[in-house]
């Protein structure tokens, strides 16, 4: 399968990037159909649907949808080169044989270096990309946006007493208020700092600092928090984390 | 044996240095029971109580002074000491006057009296000393701590803004729109270069200071927002509201950025269509009210690890603790209202 005319889509949010990319396109790559230019993530999706392009330039960060949601969501495979304002995570994710990206600003040696691994690769069958996924760097939870009655409260992480699962929600608890948030308890745990927030049973997790008192009580243990008079029991399972103290 | 005890435990621990003096007490009541059974009254029963005695009540005055959380000063300490020492003289004196009545004639009435002073003080004198001085070093250590840790927090607060200050997004992408332009339209490619320059002169802040105007902050807010203003079209419109007597107030230097940063971010930059952001500031009662709103995005995600808004809050904490305060609402027409709310002041923060 030869392209003689391949057909290309420009997805940047940006009008006068997407202007620049345009014009360098069409002096490297003439033969190369722009068959449209759009602005944000999800026209981009419509059109890969619609016009099913081969090459399709997608910006990384889109009002809609990212150009990571684009490319891994399209229904129309096609060879993607992303965008990017900034060599960050979401460039440090792609497997760098499957997909090409270009740094902003634009250098045109590189887009002349791009344009050549495209026709080279336009024989081969596009790279499926439906599993791609952003790797978020792996950083401990600092706060938390949790609504108290209509308003959202700004919650540093190191005031937050102790996490409860209750109900559909997880209420946070700390010595001023206590909100509401959707995350569970088991999500949470993943995502905060291990030394300190300890998970003490499935429906509890502890600020290891507020930790008043630790008391054995019937073969079990059991904690109490500086600000309150009430007794948590540690589950068996998290009882561990005790010993090593 | 019991002195020695006390004084090589308390280099280590101050909680364990002092025992209450529990056996000694035993002691002096099992020769009280002796001597009142036996009917005995002889001179070294006199003596031994008397000592025993004496160094009960000078150990339970130490105890008392020191392992009590109500004396908080060292003078308070020193005098329930002083109190109990006398007291321990006076009822050593006394014992041997009701166990050995001879004592008058036999003894020379000075001896005993000296002989009990000099051993109360060789017994808990270097206890006390030591203990005191445990006591000040610890005290001395956790308020150096503790101002080790403000500064640390201050000093930790202002790498964060100057790490946080210039988005690599944004400069990128800022430039990549420039050298753009410079070929599709000149003279909005020298504007975006005044913008540029206005926001970077404004954004390589002196860190010595710890505030700067409002009127220098909502000038660099605006640099920015017309920067937003060329790259992203039409569909972005801003406004920035604030009567001229409001602007000499001094603000927290970045506050108001990080609020707009944040509001383009997570608001502005991912929601297609017309997009908005207001900045507006007024006050009330002395407290100086900023709102930075937008209609983008809103909120989506509950937990977050960036730094930006966590750092203002804290800087906010530090320099007016409950009278600032930093709260995000949705707004009323989606989007997002952040505010900040602090002593309205023409004169130095901190």
């Amino acid at each position: 399968m030869n392209i003689i005319n391949p057909k290309a889509l420009i997805a940047e949010d940006e009008a006068i990037l997407r202007q620049e990319l345009q014009d360098a396109l069409v002096q490297l790559w003439p033969e190369l159909d722009i068959i449209a230019s759009v602005d944000d993530g999800i026209k981009a999706m419509q059109t890969i649907t619609d016009l099913r392009p081969d090459i399709a330039f997608l910006d990384v960060r889109m009002p809609g949808l990212s150009g990571i949601d684009v490319a891994r969501l399209a229904q129309h495979p096609c060879h993607i080169v992303f965008l990017t304002a900034h060599n960050d995570y979401a460039v440090d994710a792609f497997d760098q044989g499957a997909v090409d990206y270009l740094l902003k600003p634009l250098d045109m040696g590189r887009l002349a270096l791009a344009v050549q691994r495209l026709r080279q690769r336009l024989s081969q069958q596009p790279a499926d990309l439906s599993a791609l996924q952003v790797k978020k760097p792996q950083e401990p939870l600092r706060w938390i946006q949790a609504s108290v009655g209509s308003q959202i409260r700004f919650i540093n992480v190191n005031d937050v007493l102790c996490f409860r699962a209750d109900s559909k929600y997880t209420k946070v608890i700390t010595a001023k208020l206590e909100a509401y948030i959707r995350t569970t308890i088991k999500d949470l745990a993943a995502q905060l700092d291990a030394d300190k927030f300890w998970q003490i049973s499935r429906s509890n997790i502890v600020n290891v600092a507020a930790i008043d008192a630790v008391q054995r009580s019937d073969g079990g243990l059991a904690l109490r928090l500086q600000t309150g008079d009430e007794w948590l029991s540690v589950s068996q399972a998290f009882q561990h984390q005790f010993r090593q103290m | 044996m019991h002195k020695d005890l006390t004084i090589s435990h308390g280099a280590h621990d101050r909680k364990a240095s002092i025992s209450w003096p529990l056996l000694p007490m035993l002691a002096v009541l099992g020769l009280l029971g002796y001597a009142r059974f036996a009917s005995a009254c002889s001179a070294w029963l006199a003596d031994s109580l008397a000592i025993l005695l004496a160094y009960t009540l000078a150990q339970t005055g130490l105890c008392l002074s020191q392992k009590t959380a109500w004396l908080k000063y060292a003078s308070q300490r020193w005098f329930v000491l002083a109190v109990f020492m006398l007291l321990a003289l006076l009822a050593g004196i006394w014992v041997e006057t009701v166990f050995w009545p001879p004592l008058t004639a036999s003894h020379s009435a000075w001896i005993l009296p000296a002989v009990l002073i000099v051993f109360i003080f060789a017994t808990i004198l270097p206890a006390a000393i030591d203990l005191e001085i445990t006591h000040r070093t610890q005290a001395s250590l956790a308020a150096e701590a503790s101002k080790h840790n403000l500064e640390r927090q201050m000093l930790e607060a202002k790498l964060a803004a100057l790490q946080g200050q210039i988005e690599p997004h944004f400069l990128f992408n800022t430039l990549a729109n420039t050298r753009a332009l410079i070929h599709q339209d000149a003279a909005r490619a020298e504007q975006m270069l005044n913008h540029l320059i206005a926001y970077l002169r404004a954004a390589m802040p002196d860190m010595r200071q710890s505030s700067t105007t409002l009127g220098q902050e909502l000038d660099r807010a605006a640099a920015y927002l017309k920067i937003f203003q060329i790259r992203l079209g039409t569909r972005f419109q801003y406004a920035v509201q604030a009567s001229d007597e409001l602007r000499s107030c001094l603000i927290p230097p970045l506050a108001i950025m990080s609020l707009v940063e944040n509001a383009i971010k997570h608001g502005i930059e991912p929601q297609p269509g017309e997009v908005r952001i207001d900045i507006r500031a007024s006050s009330e009662a002395g407290q100086l009210l900023i709102t930075v709103s937008d209609n983008g995005r809103g909120f989506q995600d509950e937990l977050g690890s960036g730094v930006g808004l966590l750092n203002v809050q804290e800087r906010l904490l530090a320099l007016f603790g409950e009278q600032a305060e930093l709260q995000l609402q949705p707004g009323d027409k989606g989007g997002v209202c952040a505010s900040i709310s602090l002593p309205a002041r023409t004169s130095e923060l901190a």
